[in-house]
C-alpha cells in the first residue's frame, strides 16, 4: 500500500504514542520538516480512512478546556504498513542515489 | 458569529453521519489549529469545508447503481406533478385568472401540493399512493389524457415513480428531499419573468440547475433530466414528431447526467 506524504506523516506521528488530533497535525509537520502541513480537513480525511482499514484506533472523547478530543492510536497493522512504507521510499531513495553517484551526476 | 459557532457552521459540510460522530472533534480540533491566526483560522475552515463536501460526494457517488435508479425515478415522478401544477400557475398568471379548470380544485390543485408535501415530510408510501391516486383520478376527470400515445407516455415515470414509493419507501433516502422544488420554481421564475423565453434556455434550466448538485445528489439530477426530457422524448420517438421536436440539448441532458454520474462514482470508488 503507498502512502501518500500526508498520510505518511501522519500515521507517522502516532509512532511514539496516542495523540489527539491537533498533536498529530503538529507531529506530522514537525517529522516532514515543515514540508507537509496536514490541515483539519486533511487530517479527518487520513483518521477516517485509516480507522476504516484497521491502521489506527480511536479512544473516547474527552473535554480539555471546553474543547473536545480524543486519542488515535496506531495498531500493530498500521506499523507493518508504515514500515513498508518507509522501506519503499528508503529503497526507492538509495537506488537514484546508487545511480546519481555511479554516473558522477553529484557533487559529494 | 465567533470563531466555535463558525467552525460548527463549517463541519455541516459534512454527512450527518460523520458529523454526529466526531463533529464535537473536529470543532475542537479546528479551534486548536487555527488559533494562531485569523488567516490560520480562516486556512482550517477552508480544509474542513474541502473535507465535508469530499465525504459527501464519495458517499453519493459510491450509492449502488440500483439505488442511484430507484431514488431519480421517485424525483423525477414527483417534479413531474409539481411541475405541471406550477406550469398552470403560470398559465393562470399570464392568463390574468381567466382560465377555467376542467378537473376541479381537489386534482387540479390539493392533490398535487399534497403528493409533493408528503414526500418532502418524508411519508414515502403517502406520497406513493397520493401520486397514484392523482394520476387515476386525473384520467377519469379527463379521458383526453390519454387520447395520444404521446399522452400516455408521459404517464410511464410518474407512475413507475410513484409505484416505487409505495413498493420500497424504506429503499428511497429521506434527507435532503425538499430540492425536489427547486428545479420547477427556477423554471417558473424563467417563465413567468420571460427571461427564459428571450434567452432560449428556459426549458434546461432545471437540468442546468441539477447538474451543478450532481456530485452531491446524482440521483436528484439525473431525476431532472428524467422529468423534463423522457416524456418529450418518448412523446416524440412513439408519436412520430407528435410531442413536437425536442431540443438538442433537452436530448442530451439526461445521458449527460447518467454519464457524469457513472464517471463520478467511478472516480469515487478508485480514490
Amino acid at each position: 500500500m503507498e502512502l501518500r506524504p500526508p498520510s505518511y506523516f501522519t500515521l507517522a506521528a502516532l509512532i511514539d504514542g496516542p495523540l489527539h488530533g491537533y498533536a498529530i497535525m503538529r507531529r506530522a509537520g514537525e517529522l516532514s520538516g515543515g514540508t507537509v502541513r496536514v490541515t483539519t480537513g486533511t487530517l479527518y480525511s487520513i483518521i477516517e480512512r485509516a480507522t476504516a482499514e484497521g491502521l489506527v484506533t480511536a479512544g473516547q472523547p474527552y473535554l480539555v478546556a471546553g474543547r473536545e478530543r480524543r486519542d488515535y492510536v496506531l495498531t500493530p497493522a498500521g506499523r507493518i504498513v508504515l514500515q513498508e512504507e518507509a522501506t519503499r521510499l528508503a529503497r526507492a531513495a538509495r537506488t537514484v542515489s546508487t545511480r546519481l553517484k555511479a554516473t558522477g551526476a553529484v557533487a559529494t | 458569529m465567533n470563531r466555535r459557532r463558525l467552525a460548527e457552521v463549517v463541519t455541516r459540510a459534512y454527512p450527518v453521519d460523520l458529523r454526529t460522530e466526531r463533529g464535537a472533534e473536529l470543532v475542537g480540533t479546528l479551534l486548536d489549529a487555527g488559533e494562531e491566526s485569523l488567516v490560520a483560522f480562516v486556512h482550517q475552515l477552508g480544509s474542513v469545508l474541502r473535507a465535508g463536501l469530499a465525504a459527501r460526494v464519495r458517499i453519493a457517488l459510491t450509492l449502488a447503481p440500483a439505488q442511484i435508479a430507484i431514488y431519480a425515478l421517485t424525483w423525477g415522478a414527483v417534479m413531474v406533478v409539481l411541475g405541471s401544477e406550477l406550469d398552470l400557475v403560470g398559465f393562470v398568471i399570464h392568463a390574468r385568472g381567466q382560465v377555467v379548470l376542467p378537473a376541479g380544485i381537489l386534482v387540479t390543485w390539493v392533490l398535487p401540493a399534497l403528493v409533493v408535501l408528503a414526500f418532502i415530510m418524508k411519508r414515502s408510501r403517502t406520497c406513493g399512493l397520493l401520486g397514484i391516486a392523482l394520476i387515476v383520478l386525473r384520467l377519469a376527470l379527463e379521458p383526453l389524457l390519454m387520447s395520444t400515445t404521446w399522452q400516455v407516455a408521459q404517464l410511464v415515470l410518474p407512475v413507475s415513480g410513484f409505484a416505487l414509493l409505495i413498493v420500497a419507501p424504506d429503499r428511497i433516502p429521506s434527507s435532503g428531499r425538499w430540492a425536489v422544488v427547486v428545479p420547477t420554481v427556477a423554471f417558473l421564475c424563467f417563465d413567468v419573468t420571460q427571461i427564459g423565453f428571450y434567452s432560449g434556455v428556459d426549458v434546461i434550466v432545471p437540468v442546468l440547475l441539477a447538474l451543478c448538485l450532481l456530485p452531491f445528489q446524482p440521483a436528484f439530477a439525473i431525476g431532472t433530466a428524467l422529468a423534463w426530457s423522457v416524456p418529450t422524448l418518448i412523446g416524440f420517438i412513439v408519436a412520430s414528431g407528435g410531442g413536437g421536436w425536442p431540443t438538442l440539448a433537452l436530448i442530451a441532458c439526461t445521458p449527460l447526467s447518467v454519464m457524469t454520474a457513472w464517471i463520478g462514482r467511478h472516480q469515487a470508488r478508485r480514490g
